[in-house]
């Protein structure tokens, strides 16, 4: 870890605003790239700044909800093989919640504007859904 | 890209095998001028061209190269596009009229040439600006005609799209290319559940575009003047298509417009009805727009792997992987109710 400037953060940021700036400047498919690199970027610098973070709280609660342990990918593996097996049929809700949690962590990290409101802070949906 | 020899060399060659594969059908004094390249689609290269005779008249064309052709492909064979369009352009659908399929001796793979159709394609621009203010009006309406009209085809007609996995069970098909790309998403897992026990009955087969909205219909002022993108197309339950148009990733962020962001259900139906359609199932074509939600999150994987594998890289691509949780949470907010 270097103590030089510019923090990684700031590395991101700065070519983000190259990225933004030049795309304005081309047309057709040159400026869609640019965009999308620019998206890119975004979504990097949010998942380093709060990826692990979100990776523990999932794990926890992933463990929890399958009562074994494993790594991340393991357990969503398991639990998708779980959801088509029909194993959660009569506990949907439940079921439903923990995967509605799981995707709004991932759009809080991909695309936070895409969020409806009661999903931008720690509250999770408790609406009855079937 | 100017600098990159590699790529020069390939463009120099592919140019050179389209003037030969031009003159090879329109003869030896034929040319080609204004080579331009579109987008990368999601399965197709385009590059359009200026077909020069040496009466000095040019027409303007358009090469499709096949650019996905990995196991487990979404997307119809080009000759199947091919036959397709010849079939739903002489019935009069509004499509950009084949010109010729390309062969071996062309050395260009798979693919084939349509005529140019001028007009807009990109959502955004059709949603917003003022030149297309009288063509938003009649947006729902000219779609429930098309849709009618091609579903009134006899699907005898288009026999060859029986074997289709979609042509079969759309579910198991899209259950079959999730699988094949071996990652994990409990969203798509718990929106594929949901479809398997809330199934429609089924409905007599008819000839479906499978890929009909916002996006790949050609407008300009008027309205529409094609349809685009057959890749797709396969045998089913009309309600399908109508579900795919309405579902939401292709509203563009203006969800109160189900039609493709633009125009109504009310609006359509009128059209659909009035041109031979058959009584529209609202309940199945909720069921078939959750369908849409969770198809184009499996696409969306297919184009993340795609790069992710090193087949197809490209940076918009990669960015498709980073939209399937949005995607993804599109359709648990449907499921939920909060969303329709």
């Amino acid at each position: 870890m270097s103590r030089d400037w510019p923090a990684v953060d700031e590395i991101i940021r700065t070519v983000e605003e190259f990225l933004g700036a030049i795309a304005n400047q081309l047309d057709g498919r040159d400026r869609y790239d640019a965009l999308c690199a620019r998206y890119l970027l975004n979504v990097a610098r949010r998942e380093l700044s709060e990826g692990a973070e979100i990776d523990e709280r999932e794990l926890n609660m992933l463990e929890a909800f399958l009562e074994e342990s494993g790594s991340l990918k393991e357990l969503q593996g398991k639990l998708g093989q779980s959801i088509r097996a029909g194993t959660y049929d009569e506990k949907w809700q439940q079921v439903f919640d923990l995967v509605m949690t799981h995707v709004t962590n991932n759009v809080m990290v991909s695309r936070p504007d895409k969020l409806e409101s009661e999903h931008r802070g720690d509250s999770m949906p408790t609406k009855e859904v079937r | 890209m100017e600098g990159d020899p590699d790529l020069n060399l390939a463009e120099t060659q592919r140019n050179r095998r389209l003037l030969d594969a031009v003159r090879r059908r329109f003869g030896e004094r034929a040319s080609i001028d204004n080579l331009d390249s579109a987008m990368l689609g999601g399965s197709n290269r385009t590059i359009l061209f200026d077909l020069c005779g040496q009466d000095g008249s040019a027409r303007r064309l358009v090469l499709r190269q096949e650019t996905y052709e990995l196991p487990q492909s979404p997307f119809l064979a080009p000759n199947q596009q091919f036959r397709l369009l010849e079939l739903v352009h002489h019935i009069g659908i509004p499509v950009p009229k084949p010109v010729f399929e390309l062969d071996d001796a062309d050395g260009l793979g798979r693919g084939y040439v349509v005529e140019c159709v001028y007009g807009e394609t990109l959502p955004k621009r059709l949603m917003n600006d003022l030149e297309f203010s009288s063509a938003r009006s009649r947006f729902a309406t000219e779609c429930g005609e098309i849709l009618a009209r091609l579903h009134a085809i006899d699907p005898t007609g288009a026999s060859f799209l029986v074997n289709v996995p979609d042509s079969k069970d759309p579910v198991a098909a899209q259950t079959a290319r999730y699988d094949s790309y071996s990652e994990a998403y409990p969203a798509i897992e718990l929106g594929l559940r949901w479809l398997h026990i809330h199934r429609p009955q089924p409905r007599k087969n008819h000839l479906l575009h499978g890929d009909f909205r916002n996006g790949n219909l050609i407008v300009d002022r008027r309205g529409i003047r094609a349809v685009l993108d057959w890749e797709c197309a396969h045998l089913g339950d009309p309600m399908e298509d109508i579900g795919w148009l309405c579902t939401r990733s292709w509203r563009f962020g203006n969800p109160e417009r189900p039609v493709g962001g633009i125009g109504t259900k009310g609006e359509f139906a009128a059209a659909y009805h009035s041109n031979g359609g058959a009584q529209i199932d609202w309940e199945a074509v909720h069921w078939w727009e959750v369908f849409g939600l969770v198809r184009w999150a499996i696409l969306n994987v297919m184009q993340a792997h795609g790069h992710i594998s090193g087949q197809r890289r490209d940076i918009p691509f990669a960015a498709c992987g980073r939209n399937i949780c949005v995607i993804e949470y599109d359709l648990m907010m449907t499921l939920s109710g909060d969303y329709d």
